[in-house]
């Protein structure tokens, strides 16, 4: 019985403390004016404004991806036209290399989960 | 009448969010310029400091244009907005702590001056929230004050439900214990 009245007295100390922060924070809601807020016509240039910085950086980090992609084909057609052998060799080895790292990979997930099964 | 209070006007909610999804500035401007004295409302809760409310509630706004295309209208506008502010409130105050000590005293007398612009509200009641950490009162004030489900208030916090839950708990319990230890001195 004591145990069920402290449960009670506790829950009632809660609901006191809701109302409380309910009851000042309207009263909050209420006395903070509206004025202070941008107009329209503000929020429109902000967004203008902020919608004009992202394009630009959208533009400026496709700009810089194709500058990179065309380095990269540019040394790769250089290599190609000037030294066939070794970049034939350098293709090879990449391959190889490559195709051994997802052997490896595929092969330590099967023992991953015999491992498991076990 | 500019575009965007035409716009307002002429149009309803749900056909504004889809033009502003889609880019619309007049969209986009009007629905921030409806929400955002809720949105301050909000931001002066959490922070307790007028000025700061405001700071975060510009930066708020402009995270709003900038990912206005990963807005989804099955929750809403209202919503999704309170989600921003919460994770650039959360980001800023995570940033805060790492500066030095005067910025606690700082926010001790932006919270008087709080006090004096809304006497409606207690300087008890502005010290046990102040005294929450902002996890807490965040989840607090998502829960009591604005009604927010466990599930809305982890989305809005970046946690699990039973995270939210387990804050807007600890936070409660927080906040009778400074209450009653300020009613105990009084």
């Amino acid at each position: 019985m004591k145990e069920w009245d402290e449960k009670e007295s506790a829950n009632g100390m809660e609901m006191d403390v809701e109302a409380r922060l309910v009851r000042e924070l309207r009263q909050l809601d209420r006395e903070v004016p509206d004025e202070g807020s941008p107009g329209l016509s503000e929020l429109e240039g902000l967004v203008r404004t902020v919608q004009a910085r992202q394009r630009q950086a959208l533009l400026r980090d496709l700009l810089l991806f194709w500058g990179v992609a065309a380095l990269v084909l540019g040394v790769v057609f250089c290599a190609a036209a000037f030294a066939l052998v070794p970049y034939l060799a350098a293709q090879l080895l990449v391959t190889v290399g490559a195709a051994a790292a997802c052997a490896l990979k595929l092969a330590s997930g099967r023992k991953a989960a015999a491992h498991e099964q076990e | 009448m500019t575009d965007s209070s035409k716009l307002a006007a002429d149009i309803s909610m749900g056909s504004r969010e889809a033009l502003a999804r889609k880019g619309s500035p007049e969209a986009l401007a009007s629905l921030l310029h409806e929400h955002y004295p809720f949105l301050k409302k909000y931001l002066i809760k959490l922070t307790l400091s007028l000025p700061h409310a405001e700071d975060l509630a510009q930066e708020t706004a402009i995270r709003a244009i900038e990912g206005i295309r990963s807005y989804r209208s099955e929750a809403k506008f209202t919503t999704w907005l309170l989600q921003i502010a919460t994770h650039a409130f959360l980001d800023d105050r995570r940033k805060q702590d790492r500066r030095s000590r005067w910025l606690r005293a700082y926010r001790d007398s932006e919270r008087l001056r709080l006090q004096q612009a809304c006497p409606g509200l207690s300087i008890e009641l502005l010290e046990a929230l102040e005294a929450l950490s902002v996890e807490h009162r965040a989840a607090v004030l998502l829960k009591h004050y604005y009604g927010y489900s466990y599930e809305e208030i982890g989305t809005m916090s970046g946690v699990s439900p039973g995270t939210a839950k387990s804050r807007v708990h600890h936070g409660l319990a927080r906040l009778r214990k400074e209450l009653d230890a300020h009613e105990g001195m009084g």
